[in-house]
């Protein structure tokens, strides 16, 4: 993971075009597949009607088209680009390629905090409960790597690691005095994008912060450059190096935290998407950032419209998709860029 | 999750996240099993045809209202946590839950039969050293569990009164057969099956609750090949079908309603939305025949 300011990255612009074109056509498919005989013209019809520009549809082809796969599809593409920001995010930040978003804690902390919702409230309270249990988990993190006022980031690694995994003995010690309760907590752990009355109502939530994370992230693509660099360089070339990590981990972890809460674990994203760009347009924050984030928004699209499709009218639970297609694939890009 | 190259020599948490998934997965498939005991495996282990003092323990709730259904619930030395009826299982010592009883307790109340489910064979694995008679139920239909009970009669000596029991239950079934049989497919009404509401569950072949439903003259209205598969809700809106049964207590016909594209049912609409017991129509137990007449009862009237 080098830095580079080079204007045009290898194949940057032609993934800048590709990604433009790919999204609109994804979003697409994906509003008109499904069990039900909804197509193409009933999605722009649909489309039409809530836009004042065309006469009302059939109750059901609306509700379907509306109310069920719309709020999926945008749930899915923002959860993707929130995953694979903060992915880039972590990676820069930890220095280290096997950073995922749920690397120092968000995930375990959110889970644990699920499961005691699910255990003794209702299944509504778990995207609060997972949030703040993934924030405080991070906070805690955080405040172990503290080292004279500026954070470690070697301790804040192995930190992250020993607490989530201390945080997932709690969970299934829990899931374990839970018994039959349990299933409720294990779909959960799988995520999935399912549009419940809970779900839907989060949405503007998600859309927000995930927006907002990413713009920052954005104003702050060069100091990462930097930071890529190492601390002491990055230091003597004027970042502002405590200050970028506070902000870049503060964004890092909302993103994952939001976006846990309301989808659960949907694994792979974060981490394969991120260097799937760094492979073909290399490691520039301000190339990487934008273009990881769409690219997750299309892999979990695609991703979903897998799940819930291919045994319709069973459904895969999504993150096992994520990694049966990401997996083999990011391997093959893994492998040719090793051969150029 | 874990690449190739790895980079540090740290544990990469990530690992312990899907190892944990992995373990509950395998937790969640069990328990399922469990609570519907309807998957396929080998036969039970030795049968005991032994007289005099005898000291039941029962491991899955199936099989311990079984027991007291043929009588013997005075023998019942052990059961689970889960046994939760008849309320007189409650009274019962405990030797744990389902899926890891306590093989320490179970030997030290000294029993003479150990009854669970095929699923189990782990456990009875760990009993069968310490020279305990294992029988583990196997069935995954209505009759399955009736020839089960039968042969549970005969293990605990429950004698002429088991069989009686049994065979009572057996003409209880057949008469809902019976009037299901001579249904033509029009009026057989199409029924979907709500396991559970977030995410949306049913129940497929191979499982008490899809024989349920037929059994009581019913067709599915999904064409389902899990045992519990999560279903695309859009489906279930395609399919329209004219019964619903809700076999959990999260939600009653206001939230159905309340479910973008639900109302256009039929049977939401129609107000035939049911709740069925969930222990009764998933356990493979006595009241499965309860089940099976009160879903009858729902589907085609009290004929």
């Amino acid at each position: 993971m080098a830095t580079g300011d080079a204007a045009v990255p290898r194949h940057g612009r032609a993934l800048g075009a590709l990604l433009a074109v790919a999204m609109p056509i994804v979003v697409i498919i994906a509003l008109s597949s499904g069990p039900a005989d909804v197509g193409v013209g009933d999605v722009a019809s649909v489309l039409r009607a809530h836009a004042n520009l065309g006469p009302q549809v059939d109750g059901t082809t609306d509700a379907i088209v509306w109310d069920m796969r719309l709020p999926r599809v945008v749930l899915a593409l923002v959860t993707g680009a929130a995953l694979s920001l903060a992915g880039v995010a972590f990676q820069t930040l930890l220095r280290n390629p096997l950073a995922d978003p749920f690397i120092i804690g968000v995930s375990s902390g959110a889970s644990l905090a699920a499961s005691l919702a699910l255990a003794f409230g209702t299944s509504a309270l778990v995207p609060p409960a997972g949030f703040i249990g993934g924030l405080i988990t991070v906070y805690v993190v955080y405040q172990l790597a503290l080292e004279g006022g500026e954070v470690s980031v070697r301790t804040m690694l192995l930190a992250g690691v020993v607490v989530s995994s201390f945080l997932s003995s709690c969970t299934t010690l829990l899931l374990i005095i839970m018994g039959r309760d349990m299933h409720k907590v294990v779909f959960w752990l799988m995520g999935s994008l399912e549009p419940t009355g809970t779900t839907v109502g989060l949405l503007p939530i998600v859309v927000l912060a995930t927006a907002l994370g990413g713009l920052v992230l954005m104003a702050m693509a060069r100091d990462l450059n930097l930071l890529l660099l190492g601390e002491d360089h990055a230091r003597h070339l004027g970042c502002d190096v405590p200050r970028t990590k506070t902000v870049c981990f503060v964004c890092a972890s909302l993103l994952a935290g939001v976006v846990v809460s309301v989808t659960g674990l949907i694994g792979f994203v974060g981490l394969v998407v991120p260097h799937m760009v760094r492979l073909i347009a290399g490691p520039d924050n301000r190339i990487l950032l934008p273009h990881s984030a769409v690219l997750g928004g299309i892999f979990l699209v695609l991703a979903d419209l897998v799940a819930r499709t291919v045994i319709s009218p069973e459904q895969i639970p999504v993150g096992t998709i994520t990694g049966f297609v990401g997996g083999p694939f990011f391997l093959y890009l893994l492998v040719r860029s090793r051969r150029i | 999750m874990t690449k190739g190259n790895a980079f540090i020599n740290h544990h990469y948490p990530g690992e312990r996240i899907i190892s944990l998934k992995a373990t509950l997965i395998v937790a969640l498939l069990l328990t399922v099993a469990l609570f519907a005991g309807c998957t396929s495996g080998d036969g039970p282990a030795t049968p005991s045809g032994e007289q005099g003092d005898v000291r039941i323990i029962s491991i899955s709730p199936g099989t311990t209202e079984i027991v007291f259904a043929l009588g013997m619930g005075d023998k019942m030395v052990g059961v689970t946590t889960y046994c939760n009826y008849p309320p007189a299982a409650l009274e019962v010592e405990k030797v744990g839950d389902v899926l890891n009883p306590s093989v320490e307790r179970i030997v030290s109340l000294k029993p003479t039969l150990v009854l669970g489910i095929v699923d189990q064979s782990a456990v009875a694995e760990r009993l069968t050293p310490h020279g305990i008679n294992v029988h583990l139920m196997n069935a995954t239909s209505l009759d399955g569990v009736m020839d089960e009970m039968a042969t549970i009669a005969r293990l605990t000596g429950a004698g002429e009164e088991g069989e009686r029991i049994v065979a009572d239950l057996r003409g209880r079934i057949a008469a809902v057969r019976e009037r299901t049989t001579t249904l033509d497919e029009t009026a057989r009404p199409t029924v979907f099956v709500e396991v559970w509401d977030e995410p949306l569950m049913s129940a497929g072949p191979g499982t008490f609750t899809h024989d349920v439903v037929i059994s009581a003259g019913g067709r599915p209205a999904l064409d389902l090949t899990m045992p519990w598969p999560n279903v695309d809700a859009e489906a279930v809106i395609v399919a329209k079908p004219q019964v619903v049964l809700l076999t959990h207590t999260n939600r009653t016909i206001e939230h159905l309603r309340a479910r973008p594209g639900w109302n256009a049912i039929p049977a939401v609409k129609d107000e035939r939305v049911y709740l069925i017991d969930p222990d009764a129509v998933s356990r493979p137990g006595p009241r499965i025949v309860d089940a099976v007449e009160e879903v009858a009862d729902r589907l085609h009237g009290n004929g």
